[in-house]
């Protein structure tokens, strides 16, 4: 199993961001994609998640092809930069959001998510609970937690669904440098646990070392497009 | 600091050029709502046009020298109203804008507090406490106007003075400008404020209909109640819809001028103008007195019930009578009636701000028809709807005019753009990034809107459920045009009391306004209280 990226270009304002880009990522494995700020890396991400469109190109999960798939039904997770937890929930109904039943996913879409019983989700729950290091955070409200807790709440809610892939969009950036370090070495602990195919950007070389399998710049991937103003547009 | 982050999360966020999932929720969401507001706003409006195309209708009205006279009294009250609102709210506005004192934020909400009153209530205090000699004059109609509108212009203007940059003043005392120059520098940079508040202040005296009604007696007349007058006195429709389109022109006129523009923000403020201890606490005096003055009075009314001696007894009687004497009437339904009429109003006008909501919120392609499509109730007055209503759904097929339901519904299109607008912002500010990491988790747009976003806004749609409430009890223009007799409104019940002579009829109006007041209030201090929770 594999997801290809193929030829892929987004221009915003008659700018473009890609450029034909072309990547693929083979299953259980962590792709670590650097580059300059501005140079689309989170572009990319959103294209593979289906939030940003593509003006042409496609993005395929072997022989299905996610171009026109709505995010819901792709199956991909994500992981921004900084909190984006769902303050009306607390840990356990942040990290259960996506493992609670979806009729409309369920009936819409031919993907294999199968409808979770809730001894099931809380068997999950406690499980990731354990693997990113929050047992007894259960009931805590998420905006009691610290930036670093956060990302593991985030990271946890990204893996219950057993994601295709996982995009990570610079989830440590917004870190100080020792949870970083501390996280950085727990996020490789728990992709390779988990056996997740991710993708990760980052702009620091050591984290890409020690998480990645690989390391690709976004250059190299065929984007022959200009620098544009903001990357993370 | 809020919108700057807001913003800057939207950038982050990117465009809105998901990959689409032509979710069926929200078709059907925007085809009931636009559907909705299609068929009760712009299809009595649209008769009413009809209607007014009769040349001798036209030439009737406009030949007449009574239609120039109440134009010409509609605009000069209107006028005159604003400006007397505007010179009194300028000396509250700087005071807020520029001083710190204690109680300020609890003052400036209490200002404010009686542009949430009915206007029949603000009408009867007026009534109740002005001489005979100018109760039913112009004097009395803009001074209602004043009453009724000066709490909110201050708090506005005082907002937009709080928010300008403190070191233009700063810069121009460098230079040497005397106070009162600094204070017309801040005069001409909040001009655009300042304009757009006496736009908006000019529609609603415009379009003030209960005030008229019950502070004009049968001499003074506006195009509002010209058109009542046309409708069930002189049973001349053709003429009230040529009426309601002249006053659809004008208000709509005056409604370009609200288009604001906002300046800059500057949290810190401290006035460089010194203003006497003295001066400041007038000011204070002044406006709380206004504030207060129509709850005081009417409830001074509601207590004191005439004796068969000629004396006035002190107590609750005027309250107890109000169920013996207008059993014969019905009016003992009003307050029954105007309650189970504002709580569907309210579910109503709630359910499709919501409705409205999901299609701005989730089918970003349509959100620009949408949200024009409902700003249309804002530029109808209530009286113009409530005829267009009379007219458009008084025959087979749409013979609904008398259906128990046409009231809550129509006056659900005067409270639901109200309710949006307290819902609109409340969506707008949640993280966009929310519902992107909600889709990639698997949750459909729709599902997501019910899962994510409305349990993000449970406090301001309380506050809009509050708010439709409160506005569907006030209601007045539109209900006095579809009300039925033994299921009188409150405020309709109000008017036909005060319409009538004798010392207790006035004094159950009375008791009935402080009812209204007391409900209005409690639910607009609620609406307050909640819409600040997420």
């Amino acid at each position: 199993m594999t997801l290809h990226v193929k030829s892929v270009s987004v221009a915003f304002d008659a700018a473009k961001v890609l450029d034909r880009v072309s990547l693929t990522i083979p299953t259980g494995t962590v792709t670590a994609l650097t580059g300059a700020s501005g140079t689309g890396k989170s572009t990319l991400l959103k294209v593979i998640a289906g939030l940003t469109r593509p003006d042409s190109g496609s993005v395929f999960w072997d022989e299905i092809d996610l171009t026109q798939k709505p995010t819901h039904q792709r199956q991909v997770g994500m992981v921004f930069q900084d909190r984006v937890l769902f303050p009306h929930l607390d840990v356990r109904g942040n990290i259960a959001f996506g493992l609670q039943r979806n009729r409309a996913t369920d009936s819409r879409t031919t993907s294999n998510r199968t409808t979770i019983n809730r001894t099931t989700i809380n068997r999950r729950v406690s499980e990731l609970l354990d693997l990113v290091g929050l047992v007894g955070f259960e009931r805590r409200a998420v905006g009691t937690l610290s930036g670093g807790e956060a990302q593991r709440v985030a990271l946890a809610r990204a893996l219950a669904p057993k994601p295709r892939v996982l995009l990570l969009d610079e989830p440590l950036g917004a870190l100080d440098l020792d949870t970083r370090r501390q996280l950085t070495t727990d996020l490789a602990r728990l992709l390779t646990i988990e056996g997740t195919t991710a993708l990760h950007v980052t702009h620091d070389p050591q984290e890409a070392a020690t998480i990645a399998d690989r390391v690709v710049a976004i250059d190299e991937l065929g984007n022959n497009s200009k620098k544009g103003p903001d990357e993370r547009r | 600091m809020d919108r700057r982050v807001d913003r800057h999360r939207s950038r982050l966020a990117g465009p809105t050029t998901w990959v689409d999932e032509r979710p069926v929720g929200v078709a059907l969401a925007r085809t009931v709502s636009v559907g909705v507001i299609g068929l009760f706003v712009a299809w009595p409006a649209a008769r009413l046009i009809v209607s007014a195309v009769d040349a001798t209708a036209a030439r009737q009205v406009f030949g007449s020298e009574r239609t120039w006279r109440i134009v010409g009294f509609t605009l000069a009250q209107a006028t005159l109203s604003t400006l007397a609102t505007l010179a009194l709210a300028l000396p509250g506005a700087w005071l807020i804008g520029r001083h710190r004192f204690r109680a300020r934020r609890l003052l400036t909400a209490l200002w404010s507090a009686p542009f949430a009153l009915p206007s029949v209530v603000v009408g009867s205090a007026l009534l109740v406490a002005l001489p005979d000699s100018i109760e039913r004059s112009m004097l009395s109609i803009i001074a209602a106007h004043v009453l009724f509108n000066v709490g909110m212009v201050t708090r506005v203007l005082g907002e937009a003075w709080e928010a300008s940059d403190e070191r233009l003043e700063q810069a121009a005392a460098t230079l040497g400008a005397s106070p009162s120059m600094r204070v017309r520098l801040m005069l001409r940079i909040l001009l655009p404020e300042l304009a757009s508040l006496a736009g908006l202040v000019m529609a609603l005296c415009l379009t003030s209909f209960g005030i008229i009604r019950i502070l004009g007696g049968p001499l003074l007349q506006t195009i509002e109640t010209e058109i009542h007058r046309q409708t069930f006195q002189n049973l001349r429709i053709d003429r009230a819809a040529v009426l309601a389109l002249l006053q659809l022109v004008l208000v709509g006129s005056a409604l370009v001028l609200t288009s604001r523009r906002r300046s800059g923000a500057s949290t810190s403020f401290r006035s460089l103008v010194p203003m006497p201890r003295w001066i400041g606490r007038f000011i204070i005096v002044m406006l709380t007195t206004l504030t207060a003055l129509p709850i005081v009075v009417l409830a001074n009314r509601a207590t004191r019930w005439p004796t068969p001696t000629n004396n006035k007894s002190r107590g609750l009687q005027a309250f107890n009578e109000l169920r013996a004497i207008t059993r014969g009437s019905g009016l003992l339904n009003a307050p029954i009636a105007s309650l189970a009429t504002s709580i569907r109003t309210a579910l109503f006008a709630t359910g499709l701000a919501v409705a409205l909501a999901l299609v701005t919120v989730v089918g970003a392609n349509s959100s620009r028809v949408v949200t024009t499509i409902a700003s249309l109730p804002l530029a109808v007055s209530g009286v113009t709807l409530g005829l267009g209503t009379l007219l458009g759904f008084a025959a087979s097929p749409l013979d609904w005019r008398s259906r128990w339901w046409m009231v809550p519904v129509t006056q659900g299109m005067v409270a639901f753009p109200f309710a949006l607008r307290v819902l609109r912002p409340a969506y707008d500010a949640i993280d966009p990034r929310l519902r992107q990491v909600a889709a990639t988790l698997g949750t459909n747009r729709v599902t997501t809107f019910f899962r994510v976003v409305l349990p993000n806004v449970r406090g301001p749609l309380a506050a809009a459920t509050a708010l439709a409430a409160a506005v569907s009890l006030g209601e007045f223009g539109a209900t006095s045009f579809l009300v039925r007799e033994r299921s009188e409104t409150i405020p309709v019940a109000i008017g036909l009391l005060t319409a009538r002579p004798g010392e207790r009829l006035q004094a159950q109006a009375a008791a009935l306004c402080v009812i209204l007041a007391a409900m209005t209030m409690g639910l607009t201090a609620a609406a307050s209280m909640t819409g600040r929770r997420r």
